[in-house]
């Protein structure tokens, strides 16, 4: 971990003008778990952090007219406890109590989980990988069994965040504060693959903050479901993941999101499987054909193909448990 | 069990004389919830080897609070506080294991809840309220999650248990209804290589009735 | 560490004896003083006890302090610079900028100990054979001003090809020449030539597989494992003047100070090593590291205290169990008796010669089954990974992967019940010696598991065809040696208020020693336990005793503390004899009474007797005796475990394990059933989700985290595990124990494996069985089934 300087923030304004100042050398610190491990890793080197959990007023889980909105440094646990979250949006709830450790849990921030680095070997390790920079991934002939089999694009990295793939899937948006003000964007907005930025997993610039997530209250009818694989029952990442969010009439699945976690560099909405299922019966071929259109374009890697039928199984696990 | 007093420990820091210790702890009843007494004695002066560092832009200031003492210290920005517990406090209960949030030796309780240690910065946890090992025994008398583990041999290396207790007691304190499987939860944040999770979850299971009562 | 020269030495043949005592599967021979026997115990009230840990207050309460929590003024962090990359000469070294650095008090380079080599191992190097090798080493107040200042060293590389695996390695294509003989070597301890593998031969195979009605072929792969120790490794050295003050977290301290005594000169007598507490080995921590030398050097070059403890990432650069492909060739009659086995391994082993002494696995199929013939071969690979090292069932770890799927295996084709086929080649004699086994519990295990594990009724169970989640069963066995042996002495002091100080040189590595030899000498004193304050692993204080390793720990010093306290016992009936009224053979002692044995009431209290002692204290010594000629010591086991394997995804819940041991006598029920259960994580992790992993294209660690290795959390290890000593009678040492270390984690990765074949109907032939491989075999089996 190399020296820097620590700016603890007291209003959003202060902590967006300290990142500005730096000019993309600051990095914000809000659980600062995941930060944490990059510094001493030494693949992240910024001369400045700026700490965020001063801020007043960013930890909260307020329920209005339109949805429910979670302050930015909520942690994971408070999410994962909350009533509302555990009755109206349980592929939220399911996807917390699957996340890293009860500890982790503790620390890591709503803003922060979005924002995670990916857990690439090479790019946590001392390779100079196309991520940080470099001239050529090291996953594509490399050791890529956890990599991705969709999406990928010269690089293979797979979005390690599980609250990301339900937040795109609960049609989720997140509000940023810059320089330039304030936005909001649509979660499916914020993730960018490396076809667009290959440096970055999202739009998030140097001098913006994350400050809510707000989710849209499920039409009523809805349902959601989450499920993930991984080889360690707790503490680990996804192999993959499935989200699916269904609003469900008379047996009839009248509108769905489908989102796949551990298969590609940002959480996957399949409108492909979507589009499958959207105005039809859950039947048992439906989920499978809708299955088999969410992985048709999944391109493999040497060691990694078995998360072809792995994501196929969690997500007609995923589509049976919303049916019922 | 013999009758007659033992001599004097060879520990000075015992204030219950072993023989009592196996008494009431080693019997028939394993599931004994008696509460053995400890001397925890002071905390062994800290050692400071390098001098005090000045307050630059690589260095605050910063007041921590731990186990109800209120410390004031100068720290290099990037030390955790794992570190600044175990170099600068000397409260070397809490270990370190990995330095990165994955194996939960450093668990220590952060206004309630299990929290990594080595994955905060020291300068970034002044607002919290610190609760260590070394301030789970209160007034000499060893927390009921101590004693299950003493009765459950819920050790065996023992460098991950004082990051094992944190975790369960933080995880009680805030409900001590847990099942079998929600303490098994609780800790899966807490690597133990020696492998006494069973026993750890036993122990757990006689301390909740006990921690519920007090 | 024993060595041959050592045992060379002539000694009067009246008081001393040669004697084998078997260490990580080696068979050294010692020479010993003869002890005079001890009455075995008949009924014991302190030992067989389940008492809580003497130490036990200390590590709940955070008190504990491991070699990581010590400090001392004035001391110095040390940090290495490593070597990036697999194999490169180092073409220039500065250490200008980092000796400038604020805080650095030191920086050594390759020339600065070019005349030190620890385990064959050079301490710094300017030829970097593996990812991680040390360079320099930088020394500074903080740790953070030492990573700093390591980051200032600049090193230059010519990086040069590389080999990373093994079969590569062992054939003429291999890119890197290790040796102009060939890049392998006869695996295990012993001399072997460079270019040979290692050969074990008995009867004649061929023959063997002639007279079989089957033979069956597979091949059997185990990933390299890693240690883990919750505590990394680590030194702290403090000199004064020329006096050295070493702690380690180490298994062994008096290997450490023999180390540093051979590597720098200097006389045993100026080093101290403290080890008292220690964050776990599991082999890793046999003896002195690099980076204890390497402490030690510093600190003398600083004139500071000098603390090295590594990091977890490099920790995961460092030793490890090596990896193995293991081809099994055997043949059985229909009736299940083994006819011949034929076993190849490959074994890679690092860059280093002293790497191959793990690099060896066959024993364990050698001498488990009764069998005529038996052939093995054994080559230890060189590649340009680190050096391994021994790990808990170093070698029968990797066998018994193999072995125990091939005895379920063929159970499964010839439609016998797995414990019949492995009763039906059961054998009375080590095979490899000829020497009876001093006991063998092996087929009690069977019975007593299989009868509390409901055996015969878990394996009638069928699963739901049309269900997602299978159940299976599955048993596996074990050997390992664990009798101990000398040298291993033991003082026991008696203090005139009638407390007690043992001091025994043994490590307590997580393993309960100090509460178990607490518990020896309480019992052969007959005062209660809280009585003992036990010192031990402190090598200015304790006596010599061998490292922690082996599983000899128990079977070596506790013999020794029973022989200790029996002679200080001796000592204080000799005084207590005359108040009492009675020759001292008349007495004995119990509940802190001595008393005469035919006439109890007469008794006085221990701490009277103690009281008029006329030198204020008194001294027993013990040492352990001689092992029995002409006998095999041997711990035994067999482990069953029910899983529930989910056929979708491939996951697998390791449910229950029952497991059955024979270890001898049990000292307290408490930590010998810690033992079991710790080895059952430990194999679970081996069987599910352990992995070692460095990226063959850059030869670079990649899975080098304990959260991308894997050691299992408390959801993934079972917790419903019974444990069960079968108490054979075991007459080979004073106090009937063998050792129980090693021997539950050897076992329970093939009783996983089996139970997962039982449950799905395919076999997982690498480890780790991770739900890709399930799902891969499962698509697959269709067609290929593996299935009898």
């Amino acid at each position: 971990m190399r020296a820097f300087e620590f700016h603890p923030a007291h209003q959003i304004s202060d902590a967006i003008r300290s990142l500005d100042e730096a000019n993309g050398n600051a990095r914000i610190c809000a659980g600062g778990t995941d930060l944490l491990s990059r510094l001493k890793d030494d693949v992240d080197n910024p001369e400045r952090l700026v700490c965020i959990r001063t801020l007043p007023d960013l930890r909260y889980i307020r329920n209005d007219k339109d949805g429910v909105r979670i302050g930015a440094l909520t942690t994971l646990s408070t999410i994962e406890e909350d009533a509302y979250v555990q009755k109206q949006l349980p592929l939220l709830h399911q996807a917390l109590q699957v996340t890293a450790a009860p500890q982790i849990r503790n620390q890591a921030t709503m803003g922060g989980s979005i924002c995670q680095r990916p857990r690439c070997w090479y790019l946590r390790g001392p390779f100079d990988c196309l991520r940080k920079g470099g001239k050529e991934c090291f996953a594509v002939y490399g050791e890529n069994k956890y990599h991705a089999i969709l999406g990928g694009h010269l690089c293979y990295i797979v979005h390690p965040s599980d609250s990301a793939t339900a937040l795109v899937a609960l049609n989720a948006s997140v509000k940023i504060h810059g320089s330039k003000g304030e936005k909001t964007v649509p979660i499916e907005k914020f993730f960018v693959g490396p076809e667009v930025n290959i440096l970055k997993e999202n739009i998030l610039e140097d001098d913006e903050i994350i400050t809510e997530v707000f989710i849209p209250h499920p039409a009523p009818g809805c349902r959601g479901a989450f499920n993930k694989s991984r080889e360690r029952q707790s503490y680990d990442f996804a192999l993959a993941s499935a989200a699916v969010q269904c609003r469900m009439s008379r047996g009839v699945c009248e509108d769905v999101r489908v989102v796949l976690g551990g298969v590609a560099p940002i959480p996957w909405r399949s409108r492909e499987a979507e589009a499958v299922v959207r105005g039809k019966k859950l039947s048992a071929a439906t989920i499978r054909e809708a299955s088999e259109a969410a992985l048709r374009n999944a391109k493999p890697l040497t060691q990694n193909d078995y998360k072809v039928d792995l994501t196929k199984l969690l997500l007609t696990k995923s589509f049976q448990q919303v049916s019922i | 069990m013999p009758e007659e007093k033992s001599p004097q420990s060879t520990s000075e820091k015992f204030t219950l004389s072993r023989r009592e210790f196996v008494a009431t702890v080693g019997g028939a009843a394993a599931t004994s919830a008696v509460l053995s007494t400890v001397d925890l004695g002071v905390l062994e002066t800290p050692v400071f080897a390098a001098e005090t560092p000045p307050v630059d832009k690589f260095h605050s200031l910063i007041t921590l609070r731990v186990n109800g003492d209120t410390h004031r210290l100068v720290i290099d920005n990037r030390a955790t506080l794992a570190d600044v517990l175990r170099t600068e406090l000397g409260l070397t209960g809490t270990k370190i294991g990995c330095s990165r949030g994955e194996c939960g030796a450093c668990t220590v309780i952060m206004d309630g809840r299990a929290v990594y240690s080595c994955s905060i910065l020291a300068v970034d946890a002044q607002h919290g309220k610190i609760e260590t090992i070394e301030g789970m025994a209160v007034g000499g008398r060893l927390h009921p999650l101590q004693q299950a583990f003493l009765d459950h041999d819920a050790m065996q290396c023992g460098f991950c248990i004082p990051g094992q207790l944190m975790a369960l007691k933080a995880a009680l304190d805030r409900n001590p209804n847990l099942s079998r499987e929600e303490l098994r939860y609780a800790i899966s944040g807490n690597i133990c290589r020696c492998g006494c999770y069973a026993n750890i979850i036993d122990a757990a299971e006689q301390a909740r009735p006990v921690m519920k009562k007090v | 560490m024993v060595d041959d020269e050592k045992n060379q030495k002539p000694t009067g043949d009246q008081e001393y004896e040669d004697t084998v005592v078997n260490i990580e599967g080696r068979r050294v021979t010692v020479r010993t003083r003869k002890v005079p026997p001890l009455p075995d115990w008949t009924e014991t009230e302190i030992v067989g006890k389940a008492l809580p840990r003497v130490d036990g207050i200390d590590k709940i309460t955070g008190r504990a302090k491991y070699t990581y929590d010590i400090q001392v003024p004035y001391m110095l962090y040390a940090v290495a610079v490593r070597s990036p990359h697999p194999h490169a000469r180092v073409k220039n070294i500065s250490a200008d900028k980092a000796l400038a650095a604020p805080g650095v008090h030191g920086v050594m380079l390759p020339q600065d100990v070019a005349s030190y080599t620890t385990a064959g191992l050079p301490l710094l190097t300017l030829n970097p054979k593996y990812t991680g090798e040390e360079i320099a080493v930088v020394a500074a107040e903080t740790e953070l001003q030492a990573e700093d200042a390591a980051r200032l060293v600049k090193v230059e590389y010519e990086e040069l090809p590389f080999v990373m695996d093994a079969e590569l390695s062992k054939s003429d294509k291999s890119p890197v020449k290790f040796f102009p003989e060939g890049n392998f070597i006869g695996g295990g301890f012993g001399r072997h030539p460079i270019g040979k593998p290692s050969v074990y031969s008995r009867g004649d195979v061929e023959q063997g597989f002639k007279d079989s009605d089957q033979v069956f072929e597979e091949t059997f792969t185990t990933q390299p494992q890693q240690h883990s120790c919750m505590e990394v490794h680590g030194t702290l050295a403090q000199w004064d003047d020329d006096q050295l003050t070493v702690w380690e977290s180490t298994q062994g301290v008096y290997g450490v100070q023999e180390e540093i005594a051979r590597v720098f000169k200097i006389p045993l007598s100026s080093i101290r090593v403290i080890g008292t507490h220690m964050g776990g080995g599991f082999g890793s921590k046999g003896g002195a590291g690099k980076q204890t030398a390497l402490a030690v050097m510093m600190a003398k070059r600083t004139r500071r205290p000098v603390k090295m403890m590594l990091s977890r990432h490099e920790d995961y650069m460092g030793v490890y169990r090596p990896a193995s492909t293991q081809y099994f060739k055997i043949g059985v009659k229909n009736d299940g008796r083994l006819m011949a086995i034929q076993l190849k391994t490959i074994n890679p082993v690092g860059a280093y010669q002293s790497g191959a002494n793990w690099g060896s696995c066959a024993a364990m199929t050698t001498e488990m089954y009764a069998c005529p013939n038996v052939h093995t071969e054994e080559y230890a690979v060189f590649t340009n990974a680190p050096t391994p090292s021994a790990m808990r069932g170093p070698g029968n770890t990797q066998n018994a992967w193999g072995l125990e799927q091939m005895m379920d295996l063929i159970a499964y084709k010839l439609n016998l019940d797995p414990i019949e086929v492995r009763n039906r080649n059961d054998v009375k004699v080590d095979q490899v010696t000829n020497e009876p086994y001093a006991s063998k519990g092996l087929a009690e295990c069977y019975k007593m598991g299989a009868e509390k594990f409901s055996w015969e009724e878990k394996r009638r169970r069928r699963n739901d065809p049309a269900g997602t989640k299978k159940h299976g069963v599955g048993v596996a066995s074990q050997i390992w040696g664990g009798g101990g042996g000398p040298p291993a002495t033991a003082i026991v002091k008696i203090n005139q208020d009638g407390s007690v100080n043992l001091l025994t040189g043994a490590a307590d590595i997580g393993t309960g020693t100090r509460t178990v030899l607490s518990q020896i000498c309480a019992e052969e004193l007959g005062v209660p336990v809280n009585r003992i304050h036990v010192t031990n692993a402190d090598t200015e204080t304790t006596p010599y005793t061998l490292p922690s390793y082996g599983s000899i720990t128990l079977a070596s010093s506790g013999p020794a503390v029973r022989s200790a306290a029996n002679d200080a016992k001796k000592q204080l009936f000799d005084l207590a004899a005359g108040s009492l009224g009675v020759k001292p053979d008349e007495l004995s002692s119990k509940d802190g009474f001595i008393f005469v044995t035919r006439q109890p009431d007469k008794r006085m209290k221990f701490e009277s007797a103690a009281a008029g002692m006329p030198e204020r204290d008194l001294v027993g010594r013990g040492y352990r005796g001689p092992n029995p000629k002409g006998q095999a010591l041997n711990a035994f086991g067999a482990q069953f475990c029910e899983v529930e394997v989910d056929t979708q995804t491939g996951e697998v819940r390791v449910l229950k394990f029952v497991a059955a041991h024979d270890s001898g006598r049990v000292i307290n029920p408490h930590t010998f059933a810690s033992q079991v259960k710790g080895g059952i994580t430990m194999g679970t992790g081996y069987a599910l989700s352990e992995r070692r992993l460095i990226d063959g294209n850059t030869g670079i660690p990649v899975a080098a985290s304990m959260l991308e290795y894997r050691p299992p959390t408390s959801l993934d290890a079972p917790i419903d595990i019974e444990v069960y000593s079968v108490d054979v009678p075991y007459k080979a040492n004073n106090i009937g124990a063998k050792g129980v270390g090693e021997p539950p984690l050897i076992a329970t990765a093939p009783a996983i494996a089996n139970a997962v074949f039982n449950a799905v109907g395919v076999r997982i032939y690498s480890n780790p069985i991770t739900p890709e491989k399930i799902m891969l075999a499962l698509r697959d089996g269709k067609t290929a089934k593996q299935t009898a």
